[in-house]
C-alpha cells in the first residue's frame, strides 16, 4: 500500500510539474490495477494472469480522431547501474497486453471511464525517467535496439514512450509556458493549434481549449496561438502564436521549410505575433543565424517586398531560457 | 514534361498530409518504414497494422523538413548514371578562356539558386553542376530530384580541348552557354564538333557506324552485342492516303524494335529488319581487356538520341562483369571512375574512327 501511495504522490507531481500545462486531465483512481480478462494473458511462471497493473491514466480529446484518449500510464524510473534493456522490453510487453485488456475490460471501464457514451480509444503510456540523471540517453539506445515486432501489441492499438530525454524537454516546456504567463509574455488563456488538414478535419472550435496530444508534443514542433493581453485598456501582448521548436537548427533549409509551414497554415500576417522557442539542449551555435538567413530566402524566393517581407522577418526566434539538465519526478524504480 | 529552374518559391515546398500518406502509401516504401517514422515520435503500434492504416496514422502527424528528405530519399532517390557526350573543338582555346567561359556562366547559374564549382587539376577543368531537375508529372515528392551533372575540359592526343558532358537538355544549355561566354571576347569564333549521321540517310551507312564503334575499342576485344534498338522513321503518309479508310490496324507501321540477347546483331531476326531499312540507334555491348585473359568484361553502351537526323550522340560504360577463373559470373560492379575514364575515351576515339570508315 505504502508503494501505491508513493505511485499516486508521483503521478500528481508529474501532473503537476507538465502535463497540467498541456490541459491532460487525470483520472483521479488511486490504484489502477484492474482484472485481467484475457485467457491467453500469462504471467512469467505460466500461470494465468489475474489482473493487469497501472499508476496512472492520463486522458484528452484527439481533435482529429474525435475521440478520448486514455492514456493507460506505467510509471518507472532508473538509475545508470539498474538500467537493463530486458527491462524496457519486458515493461513494454507487459504493457502491450495490459491495453488489449483494457480496450474489452468491465472493470477497466467501470473504473477510469469518466464520461460515458464518449467515443474513446485506450492507448498505453510507458514513462521512464532517469531519477540519478547519469543515463539520459542510454534509455533511447536501448528502446532502439528492441525488435518492436515482437512486442505483442494487439490490432489496431498503440503504444506511446516518453523517456527520459522527452521527459527533460516537456518539463522544460512546460515550465516556460508557466513562466510566460507569469511574465505577461503568453495570454493563460492560450490554445493549442491544430489546423485543418486535408484527409483529417479539426472536429473541435478552433478556439476550444483542448489538450496538446501526445503525437504533438514529441512532433518536430507544435504551436500555441493566443489571444492578446489587455491591461486596462492597453494592449501589453498583441496575439500571436508560440512554436516549440525541437531541432537543433544546423541547416537554413530546415527554417525555409518551417517558414512555408507556418505560412501555409495562415498563421503569418501583420496582426499577429509569431515567435520561435528552440527548446532542445544540443542545437546549433548558428540556430539564430541560420534563421535569419531563411527569412531572407524565403523572402527572395517568393520576391517579398514592403508589408509581406516584414511580416515574416518579424518572425523571432531564442533558445528555451531555462532547460531543466534532468527532471525526475522521484525514484519509483522499475516494478514489474 | 521536364522543366529547368524557373519558378517561385523555396525548392521544397511545404508537404500538406494528403502527399505525405500519397508518398508513404507508395508501393516503393515498405512498411517498415513507417513504423520507423512513428517509433522515432515514440509510438508502437500493433504487427498486424497494415501499412494503410500507418500511412493514415504519419499523414496526420506534423512532418518537417527533416522527414520529408527522410520520406523523399526513400522514394525519390534517381540512382541512374547519366550518358556522357562529348564535343571537339574547332578551333585553339587556352585554359584560361575555358575558365574564364565558365567562371561567367557558374554566376549566371548561381543566380538562379543552382550550385557550382569548378576545380583544375592534371591539365583538366571540371565544373560540377548542382541543379533541381523539376517534373511536375511526377508525384509532388518525386517532383524536385536534386542531381548534378558535369562539364570536364581535358586534352586529347593532339593536345587540343575536348569537352565532355553529361548529356541531358540542362548541362547541354550549360555547355552551350560556355561556349557563346568564351566566344564573346574572341575575334574567331570556336565551335563544337559532334559526332552525328545528320549528313547519311542511309540506313546501311548507319548501322555500319555502329558497326565500326563497337568492334574498335582499342586494346579492347568486342564480345557481343546484348541489346540492339532498331529505328525506321514512321512513313510520312501522303495527303491522297490521309483519307485512307482502312483502320489502324490493317497498315502496321512499326518504327522502333529492340533485341535482346547475345549476339543479336547475328541473328537473322536484325538481317529481315536491315532489308526492310530498320537501322541500328542504339547499342549495348561488351569488351574484353586484350592485356589479360582473365580480365573482367565492360558492358559499354551508345546511342543517338535523336534516332531520325542521328544526332545527340551518347554513351556510358554500364557495369563490368566479373569473372573468375577465367568464366564469366554472374556478379556484377559499378566501374571505377578511371575505368570510365579510359572506356570514354576509347569510345570517343572509335567514334570519330566509325565515322571516318563512313566515307
Amino acid at each position: 500500500m505504502a508503494e501505491t501511495v508513493n505511485i499516486s504522490h508521483v503521478a500528481n507531481k508529474i501532473a503537476h510539474d507538465i502535463f497540467k500545462v498541456f490541459f491532460w486531465e487525470m483520472h483521479p483512481q488511486q490504484d489502477t490495477n484492474f482484472e485481467c480478462v484475457s485467457d491467453t494473458h500469462k504471467s512469467e511462471n505460466g500461470t494465468q494472469k489475474r489482473t493487469h497493473p497501472g499508476d496512472v491514466v492520463f486522458h484528452y480529446i484527439d481533435p482529429y480522431l474525435n475521440k478520448r484518449i486514455y492514456l493507460h500510464t506505467d510509471l518507472k524510473s532508473y538509475k545508470k547501474s539498474t538500467l537493463q534493456q530486458g527491462k524496457i522490453r519486458d515493461s513494454l510487453k507487459s504493457l502491450a497486453l495490459t491495453v488489449e485488456c483494457a480496450a474489452i475490460s468491465e472493470s477497466w471501464r467501470q473504473k477510469f471511464l469518466s464520461i460515458d457514451q464518449e467515443v474513446y480509444e485506450v492507448r498505453g503510456l510507458l514513462f521512464v525517467a532517469n531519477h540519478d540523471g547519469q543515463a539520459t540517453e542510454d534509455f533511447a539506445k536501448y528502446l532502439k535496439g528492441i525488435a518492436k515486432s515482437n512486442i505483442p501489441v494487439a490490432k489496431g492499438q498503440t503504444l506511446h514512450i516518453l523517456g527520459p530525454s522527452e521527459i527533460n524537454s516537456l518539463f522544460s516546456i512546460a515550465t516556460d509556458i508557466k513562466l510566460a504567463i507569469q511574465d505577461k509574455t503568453l495570454s493563460p488563456s492560450y490554445r493549442f493549434f491544430y489546423p485543418d488538414l486535408t484527409l483529417w478535419k479539426r472536429h473541435t472550435a478552433d478556439d476550444q481549449r483542448i489538450g496538446a496530444t501526445i503525437e504533438m508534443l514529441l512532433s518536430p514542433y507544435f504551436i500555441l496561438k493566443y489571444p492578446a493581453i489587455v491591461e486596462d485598456g492597453n494592449i501589453i501582448l498583441r496575439p500571436g502564436s508560440l512554436i516549440y521548436y525541437s531541432r537543433p537548427g544546423n541547416t537554413i533549409e530546415e527554417f525555409v521549410y518551417l517558414l512555408d509551414s507556418l505560412s501555409r497554415c495562415q498563421l503569418v500576417n501583420a496582426k499577429e505575433q509569431i515567435r520561435i522557442i528552440a527548446f532542445k539542449q544540443q542545437r546549433s551555435a548558428q540556430i539564430k543565424n541560420n534563421f535569419e538567413k531563411a527569412k531572407h530566402r524565403y523572402c527572395k524566393m517568393w520576391n517579398f517586398e514592403g508589408d509581406r517581407e516584414a511580416e515574416i522577418m518579424s518572425i523571432s526566434i531564442d533558445a528555451l531560457a531555462q532547460i531543466s539538465s534532468n527532471y525526475s519526478p522521484d525514484e519509483i524504480g522499475w516494478r514489474l | 514534361m521536364a522543366f529547368m529552374k524557373a519558378r517561385f518559391g523555396p525548392s521544397l515546398y511545404f508537404a500538406n498530409d494528403k502527399v505525405i500518406f500519397d508518398a508513404i502509401n507508395h508501393a516503393q516504401v515498405n512498411t517498415d518504414l513507417i513504423r520507423e517514422l512513428l517509433f522515432e515520435r515514440g509510438i508502437i503500434t500493433s504487427p498486424l497494422t497494415t501499412k494503410y492504416e500507418l500511412a493514415q496514422y504519419f499523414s496526420r502527424l506534423t512532418a518537417d523538413y527533416f522527414d520529408h528528405i527522410n520520406i523523399g530519399n526513400k522514394l525519390g532517390k534517381i540512382s541512374k548514371r547519366e550518358r556522357i557526350t562529348y564535343a571537339e573543338i574547332n578551333g585553339s582555346v587556352t585554359e584560361q578562356e575555358i575558365l574564364e567561359g565558365l567562371k561567367s556562366v557558374k554566376s549566371a547559374l548561381e543566380s538562379k539558386g543552382n550550385c557550382v564549382t569548378i576545380n583544375v587539376s592534371n591539365g583538366r577543368i571540371v565544373a560540377r553542376l548542382e541543379y533541381e531537375y523539376i517534373d511536375y508529372t511526377e508525384v509532388e515528392f518525386r517532383q524536385v530530384q536534386p542531381r548534378d551533372s558535369i562539364v570536364e575540359f581535358l586534352k586529347n592526343e593532339s593536345g587540343e580541348y575536348v569537352v565532355r558532358s553529361t548529356q541531358n537538355s540542362y548541362t547541354d544549355i550549360a555547355v552551350d552557354q560556355v561556349f557563346s561566354a568564351i566566344n564573346s571576347s574572341r575575334e574567331i569564333p570556336i565551335k563544337q564538333t559532334r559526332i552525328s549521321l545528320e549528313g547519311y540517310a542511309n540506313p546501311v551507312i548507319r548501322t555500319n557506324f555502329f558497326n565500326a564503334l563497337i568492334n574498335n575499342i582499342e586494346n579492347h576485344s568486342f564480345v557481343t552485342v546484348t541489346e540492339a534498338f532498331c529505328y525506321k522513321p514512321k512513313i510520312k503518309q501522303s495527303v491522297d492516303e490521309e483519307d485512307d479508310p482502312r483502320e489502324l490496324e490493317d497498315q502496321p507501321d512499326v518504327v522502333r524494335v529492340t533485341l535482346k540477347g547475345t549476339g543479336v546483331t547475328k541473328s537473322f531476326v536484325i538481317d529481315d529488319l536491315y532489308e526492310k531499312d530498320y537501322y541500328i540507334v542504339k547499342i549495348v555491348w561488351r569488351v574484353k581487356p586484350t592485356s589479360r585473359i582473365d580480365a573482367d568484361l565492360f558492358e559499354l553502351e551508345a546511342q543517338f538520341g535523336e534516332p531520325i537526323s542521328c544526332t545527340e550522340f551518347s554513351y556510358q560504360a554500364r557495369s563490368v562483369l566479373i569473372c573468375e577463373n577465367g568464366k564469366l559470373t554472374e556478379k556484377k560492379r559499378a566501374p571505377k571512375s578511371e575505368e570510365q575514364d579510359n572506356l570514354f575515351r576509347l569510345i570517343e576515339a572509335a567514334a570519330k574512327y566509325a565515322l571516318t570508315t563512313l566515307e
